[in-house]
């Protein structure tokens, strides 16, 4: 039970933390789910092609990286709405993802070869899941004890004073972007290396749901590395729920949405009461 | 929050020569007959009355998703779950169809398009509720919603509602009698795009000329001055977000009476998004609506139109849109960096 949660938590972990630097420097990011996308996708096209999964893993996160490049050069130097860029990112990714798939693979559906090698494993823990721990506490280091991340948050607070103090926002908020880019495509990657197989738009809603889990996490990296294992976890319970009562499979997917939906209006409503 | 403004002409030339760049790019990169291709998407959209009239049929139902989202964002809040919310209309609309029994004609269709209007702007102002009372994120609520409900509209489909006769997943047909009538042939062009342009009036009058409206829109520029000058924008919040979502389950019901007649799973997708791009193209403006809806759905048409003529079986309409949102809201298109304030 505590490996599946584990497994199902890391890939939203690490897109949270990634998250967590463009939140803090200021930037909404609702591209998360398209940089976890097109790096599932690169994972599994890569490692298709070498046989290693470690090369498809850094592909994932160069793919992410490239996205989070595109998206955040586009919206920093057009000066362009980050909201719509965002969508245009997740829209682009669920674009180049079908298009590239039909072109290389000839298909638009399910990417898998039976030869595909399995995930390192340690014990009985993926890989991923130390990649995630890890990064939680490089994310508190460089967060706190860096100059870098004292930067980061200046630049989130007030871009124009940090500017003024010779700050460059602009440098700092890419930065932040190819970071959350990175750590999106490694957690796109341990979603479809863990599976073996690529599925169109396999991240269903794992972007958001990380979004989410930055706010309930309070914006701190063990704030949320906890709420996504709680979100996880209620989720597995949920899908556990089916056995018992067999709930269809199209209402179990609609579980993640409402259940992060019912944590933030939870959040939402502590918030507004502590205010009053 | 950063709300969306109109774009100047420059932002939405430049965006929509990329857009159209983008189709031509990949078929002439893919495609084995790249001139043929590419002159099916050009063309293709006019090539008979059946291509024209899906267009237009298209055309119609951008138009009233690209209202209720030019409406959201004239007011300054979020709806980015129009997916949803077009695709619960959309089953709304057929759950009472099929059950209406002997509501003939025009009291049933009035019925049925109110409800599938009620459901979406149900399902939008819950989010809109959540803003106002929690302040809870309307950006990312209405997702979050958006998604639980495709998933329990797949099931109403595959499940309870479901035609077991049919290779589709998909429900019974609705009574003839709730067909809306067409205008083109067999194509799919019905009456619903004559009161999809009479809504683009009915919403500029109601932003420009009524009080309601003129509050929306000061609520979108400054909230802070709005609720400064004693106007109470809370409600702000909410109207917005129930007009939107009440032209998503519009269209989605339109689309049920007037085009499928039946309910398939995923029949509606991209609507939501479609129309959040139309109302970029247009700048929120309610007029410019049409020829955003047109120049949109001859996009969409033409990559149709062209995947059907060749070897090729991927979809453009994503790259498409994520082109138009990357670009339609450039302040400038510098390549050069420039470290400024603001």
């Amino acid at each position: 039970m505590g490996n599946a949660i584990l497994d199902m938590t890391t890939p939203i972990i690490l897109a949270a933390l990634g998250g967590l630097f463009t939140e803090l420097g200021g930037v909404l990011n609702i591209a998360l789910e398209g940089l976890m996308l097109v790096g599932a996708f690169a994972a599994i096209l890569i490692t298709e092609f070498t046989g290693s999964t470690l090369l498809g893993t850094m592909g994932a996160a160069l793919a992410g990286i490239s996205l989070a490049y595109i998206f955040g050069f586009i919206t920093l130097r057009f000066r362009a709405n980050i909201f719509i860029t965002g969508l245009g990112a997740n829209l682009f990714a669920l674009g180049i993802t079908n298009y590239l798939s039909s072109i290389i693979f000839g298909t638009k559906g399910v990417i898998h070869s039976p030869e595909f090698p399995s995930l390192l494993r340690i014990g009985n823990y993926n890989l991923f899941l130390f990649a995630a721990i890890l990064s939680t506490i490089i994310t508190v280091f460089i967060i706190n004890k860096t100059v870098f991340g004292l930067r980061l948050r200046a630049t989130g607070y007030n871009a124009s004073v940090s500017l003024v103090r010779g700050v460059d926002s602009y440098s700092i908020q890419m930065k932040s972007l190819l970071i959350s880019g990175a750590l999106s495509g490694l957690g796109g990657a341990a979603l479809s290396l863990r599976l073996g197989a690529y599925v169109p738009n396999m991240t269903a809603g794992r972007g958001w749901i990380a979004l989410v889990a930055i706010y309930l996490g309070r914006k701190h990296p063990i704030g949320i590395f906890i709420t996504c294992l709680i979100l996880a976890g209620a989720e597995y319970f949920s899908n556990a729920a089916q056995g018992m009562f067999t709930i269809p499979s199209d209402i179990l997917l609609a579980f993640p949405y409402l259940i992060t939906l019912t944590g933030m209006i939870i959040f939402s409503f502590i918030n507004r009461t502590l205010e009053k | 929050m950063n709300s969306v403004s109109g774009s100047s002409i420059k932002t939405v030339a430049v965006t929509l020569v990329a857009a159209v760049s983008i189709p031509v790019i990949l078929l002439a990169l893919s495609s084995e007959d790249p001139l043929q291709s590419i002159t099916f998407f050009f063309t293709g959209p006019f090539q008979s009355t059946y291509n024209l009239g899906n267009m237009l049929d298209n055309t119609a139902m951008l138009i009233l998703t690209g209202l209720g989202m030019s409406i959201a964002f004239r007011a300054g809040t979020f709806n980015l779950g129009g997916e949803g919310q077009v695709y619960a209309g959309a089953i709304t609309a057929v759950i009472i169809s099929l059950n209406i029994g002997n509501t003939a004609g025009f009291t049933g269709i009035v019925i049925v398009l109110t409800a599938g209007l009620l459901t979406g702007a149900l399902i939008a102002g819950i989010s809109g509720f959540l803003k106002k009372q929690w302040n809870t994120d309307e950006l990312i609520s209405t997702f979050l919603l958006s998604g639980a409900i495709i998933h329990l509209t797949d099931f109403l489909i595959a499940n309870p509602f479901r035609d077991r006769s049919s290779f589709l997943i998909s429900t019974e047909k609705i009574p003839e009698k709730l067909f809306l009538y067409k205008l083109m042939g067999s194509s799919h062009l019905n009456i619903s795009f004559f009161l999809s342009i009479a809504a683009v009036f009915l919403a500029y009058i109601f932003l420009f000329k009524s009080t309601t409206g003129y509050e929306i829109r000061l609520t979108g520029l400054n909230r802070k001055f709005v609720e400064y000058g004693g106007i109470p924008y809370k409600r702000h919040l909410v109207i917005p977000m129930l007009i939107s979502g009440g032209m998503y389950g519009l269209a989605g019901s339109f689309s049920v009476l007037g085009n499928f007649h039946m309910g398939i799973k995923g029949f509606t997708a991209g609507l939501g998004w479609n129309g959040i791009a139309v109302t970029l193209i247009a700048g929120n403006n309610p007029i410019f609506i049409i020829p955003g809806a047109l120049i949109f759905a001859y996009l969409e048409a033409g990559t149709e139109v062209a995947m059907i003529h060749s070897d090729l079986s991927f979809e453009f309409s994503n790259l498409i849109k994520a082109v138009i949102f990357f670009l339609i809201t450039a302040k400038r298109f510098k390549l050069r960096r420039k470290v400024t304030l603001g």
